[in-house]
């Protein structure tokens, strides 16, 4: 186990800041004192100017994911995976990736007593002892993931590495609360993707008649007469909510990804890595 | 609707068909089903949750406590729950009370050694009555004075109804019956718990079970009047035509002597009223009326309509005045119709022929026209009429007997006649047993022999001479818009008895009148058994509960649906 590092290393993800890696990004006008080396002479023959192919720095990613392991998360239905697993599942694939890579991933975990710990992993060799960690976590932590990412953000030495961190939440709580946590991250210049897992029946509940919902985090009963009025004003209110996280996480730079658990994993994984919502 | 349910009445189970879909509707109506979500954040207002929460609970156990409802007010319906009833009435405090006094004729009696009259102590008791009234109990006085049908007075205090007290006379007419004011004012107070108490001299009469005067209270002033003493009309004289001086023979015939009233009216309009303290023997009292303004409608005289001779206590004789009587009959068989139509002729000149009874022949009138007929003719049994709780029985046999005449005036165009047996008489017969076999109109009798002829001259005994035998007919008239002159029935056959009497002054001529009164093989006239009056006086009211639990089941119903609906419109904004 190793704690986050201060120094920079690099590594093998592009990172946004110029660099020499191999990832063209950009041309720009060549200017005094540039290597010739990059100077895009096919450009300098159509235009006759001198223009500078500029590439990514390729610098040592670390990421940090951040599973919320609420009760909320484990809530399952007509057989479908729970939350929780779809987050673990796209957690491990995307741990995989970046301990193939030879980077670093930490994970975000409370203990149902303990404040969150952070437990960090780098190379191929810890891949099992990641994906051995992932399978030991369940559902009933609390909020205690959210407090440990707070914390997280404030602390000096995860701003020196600039990690790249994945929060997967069903985000079931008012959008204040993680206005300011986006507002934190931001703050802190923390690369931020969430990752907003939802149960096909949280989106459009099939439910109808005279139905007691109980929530499952505090137990808490609720009778409803559920007719297509009460569904109707349930999906408004939803949208609602989704759009003002998205709105939120946008503001500030954080990419927002809504997955629901009746997709497949592999091609919500896939998806996201295809369409560089979630790395570059 | 609305019966108890008994093994005799299995039809009252029919509401458990309504209590039982009910039921299985409750029980299915409000089946809940639970599911976990992972959040209520966006099933509810948050800021609204806590209020929500708690409402929702309270709303939830009040539905079920008003679905509990409603299943046991329709239990209860079903069960037929009764509130009240007699064995309740006692401790009923009632808030009114009735006191019916009668003020007839009969009232101003005194038999009282102190010289008292019966109306005198009815008046005293009723002003004891009249401390009744106090802490917010009504004390209502009727009089049963013709003049004004009732006469009605209320007070709320003792002093108000004794001042009302003092009004009170003795009526010159017999007036209402108090036994029909009390039913009056029964029907008038509806459920109002009401004491009535009856101030008459007059027998109460039994209140057989279910009559609904089970809860009036009879105060019998002064004995029943023996059955002696009947005063009766030998003849009556218009000396002067219409108009002048009325001539009253008048006997009154043993028993002890008495006051008798008598009163000439007008329909309701009283040309003179004047109280005989007669000494009964069977001398003729001639008493002169004067008559100022004699017209020519029905001259009623009315003798003394207090004699218990009269069940209902009018006992009049309507004078052979011009009547404005629809229609006289007489039944016969047939084939006898010169002798009817002899008989209608007898009052044929006094008779509304536009009102007459239009009779096919062989044909039976309606009940209703029966009613407007009167038939004497029966066969083998006693010549009778029933009307109006009045019984008129003669025995043709006797008749026959005193006449000199063979039997064969009775003949019963019925089978279904009911005769009943009694000692002196064979039986009598009710009016509504007898049918009018024909009716024709004639202007003359020929063959037939009048016998006795009212005092215009018209027959009302007829004679007719067979080929074998004699045959005598009775007619006899009844106003169909004063069926009270059925009470004058008897006393006017016994004035034809006594016409036959005379004529036949070696043979003795009977009647016996009227049911109410038993004759006993001595042929001692006495009045029926003494009524007791009602111990236990009280209100009688029970009332039926199962509309009541109904409307309370409905409101439940209909309640438990509005806060349905409530929470409905509340779970439309989550």
């Amino acid at each position: 186990m190793h704690r986050l590092g201060g120094a920079q290393e690099g590594g093998s993800a592009p990172g946004d800041r110029r660099g020499m890696g191999q990832e063209f990004v950009d041309h720009r006008r060549y200017v005094a004192g540039d290597d010739l080396r990059y100077v895009d002479w096919s450009v300098y023959g159509r235009l006759g100017e001198m223009q500078v192919k500029e590439f990514a720095a390729e610098e040592s990613m670390h990421l940090v994911l951040v599973i919320d392991r609420s009760a909320s998360m484990g809530v399952r239905r007509d057989g479908q995976p729970s939350k929780l697993e779809l987050a673990l599942d796209i957690g491990a694939a995307l741990g995989a990736l970046v301990l193939w890579r030879g980077d670093g991933v930490t994970l975000l975990v409370s203990d149902r007593d303990r404040a969150p710990e952070r437990i960090s992993f780098r190379g191929r060799s810890r891949l099992m002892e990641l994906i051995d960690q992932l399978d030991g976590v369940e559902a009933g932590g609390g909020d205690r993931e959210m407090l440990g990412l707070r914390e997280f953000f404030r602390r000096r030495e995860m701003r020196s590495t600039r990690p790249v961190t994945v929060l997967l939440s069903d985000l079931l709580r008012p959008p204040a609360d993680f206005d300011s946590l986006f507002t934190l991250a931001a703050r802190h210049s923390v690369r931020t993707h969430v990752i907003h897992l939802a149960a096909p029946e949280e989106v459009n509940p099939p439910l109808s008649g005279r139905i007691e919902l109980v929530d499952s985090e505090t137990g808490e009963p609720l009778v409803l007469e559920v007719d297509e009025t009460v569904r109707k004003t349930y999906r408004q209110r939803f949208q609602k909510h989704l759009d003002a996280i998205r709105g939120a996480a946008l503001k500030r730079g954080i990419a927002h990804v809504l997955l629901q658990t009746d997709e497949p994993m592999e091609e919500a994984v896939l998806s996201l890595l295809r369409d560089g919502r979630l790395f570059r | 609707m609305f019966c108890t349910v008994t093994f005799e009445q299995p039809g009252a189970w029919i509401w458990i068909v309504l209590v039982l879909p009910l039921f299985v509707f409750a029980l299915y109506r409000r089946k809940t089903l639970r599911v976990q979500v992972s959040s209520l954040f966006l099933w509810k207002e948050e800021s609204h949750s806590r209020r929500i929460r708690l409402g929702s609970r309270l709303s939830g156990w009040l539905s079920l406590l008003l679905q509990i409802l409603v299943v046991v007010c329709f239990l209860a319906a079903w069960s037929g729950p009764r509130w009240g009833g007699a064995e309740k009435s006692g401790e009923q405090t009632p808030s009114r009370l009735v006191l019916v006094i009668d003020n007839s004729p009969s009232m101003g009696a005194r038999e009282d050694p102190s010289g008292s009259r019966r109306l005198d102590r009815a008046l005293k008791r009723a002003r004891d009555w009249a401390r009744w009234a106090r802490e917010g109990r009504t004390v209502t006085v009727v009089t049963t004075s013709p003049e004004m049908r009732v006469r009605f007075r209320e007070g709320e205090t003792a002093r108000e109804v004794r001042s009302g007290l003092m009004d009170i006379t003795v009526s010159g007419l017999p007036g209402e019956d108090p036994l029909d004011v009390a039913r009056w004012v029964q029907k008038m107070a509806g459920r109002t718990p009401t004491r009535v108490v009856v101030l008459s001299d007059r027998v109460a009469s039994p209140n057989p079970a279910g009559s609904g005067l089970e809860w009036v209270e009879w105060e019998q002033l002064g004995q029943p009047v023996p059955n002696d003493g009947i005063l009766t009309v030998r003849s009556v004289r218009n000396i002067r035509g219409p108009g002048g001086v009325l001539v009253l023979d008048l006997v009154c015939d043993g028993g002890r002597a008495r006051e008798k009233t008598i009163v000439v009216r007008e329909g309701r309009k009283i040309h003179y009223q004047e109280t005989l303290n007669l000494v009964p023997g069977s001398e003729v009292i001639r008493h002169r009326v004067k008559m100022d303004d004699l017209g020519e409608g029905a001259l009623e005289i009315v003798l003394d309509p207090e004699d218990a001779l009269s069940a209902d206590n009018r006992f009049q004789v309507k004078i052979p005045a011009p009547l404005p009587i629809p229609v006289v009959v007489v039944g016969g068989p047939q084939g006898k119709a010169s002798a009817l139509d002899a008989a209608l002729f007898a009052l044929g000149d006094r008779v509304d022929r536009k009102e007459s009874v239009r009779l096919e022949s062989d044909s039976p009138p309606s009940l209703s026209r029966q009613k407007r007929c009167l038939v004497v003719v029966q066969e083998g049994g006693t010549l009778g009429v029933r009307e109006k709780g009045v019984t008129l029985c003669l025995d043709p046999d006797l008749l026959c007997q005193r006449l000199g005449v063979e039997k064969e005036l009775v003949t019963s165009p019925r089978r279904s006649v009911r005769v009943q047996q009694e000692p002196l008489w064979s039986g009598w017969a009710n009016l509504h047993d007898l049918i009018v076999r024909q009716h024709v109109n004639l202007t003359s009798w020929p063959g037939m022999n009048p016998i006795v002829s009212t005092q215009g001259g018209h027959p009302l005994v007829l004679a007719e001479k067979g080929p074998e035998s004699l045959r005598v007919y009775l007619a006899f008239s009844l106003s169909q818009s004063n069926l009270a002159a059925l009470a004058a029935f008897p006393l006017l056959l016994e004035g034809l008895l006594e016409q036959v009497a005379t004529m036949n002054p070696d043979r003795a001529v009977q009647a016996r009148s009227p049911e109410e009164i038993r004759l006993d093989p001595g042929g001692e006239v006495t009045t029926g058994l003494p009524v007791e009056s009602p111990s236990h006086i009280g209100v009688d009211f029970e009332f039926d509960l199962r509309p009541l639990c109904i409307a309370l089941a409905v409101f439940f119903l209909i309640a438990e649906w509005g806060l349905d609906l409530v929470r409905r419109g509340r779970r439309g904004k989550p």
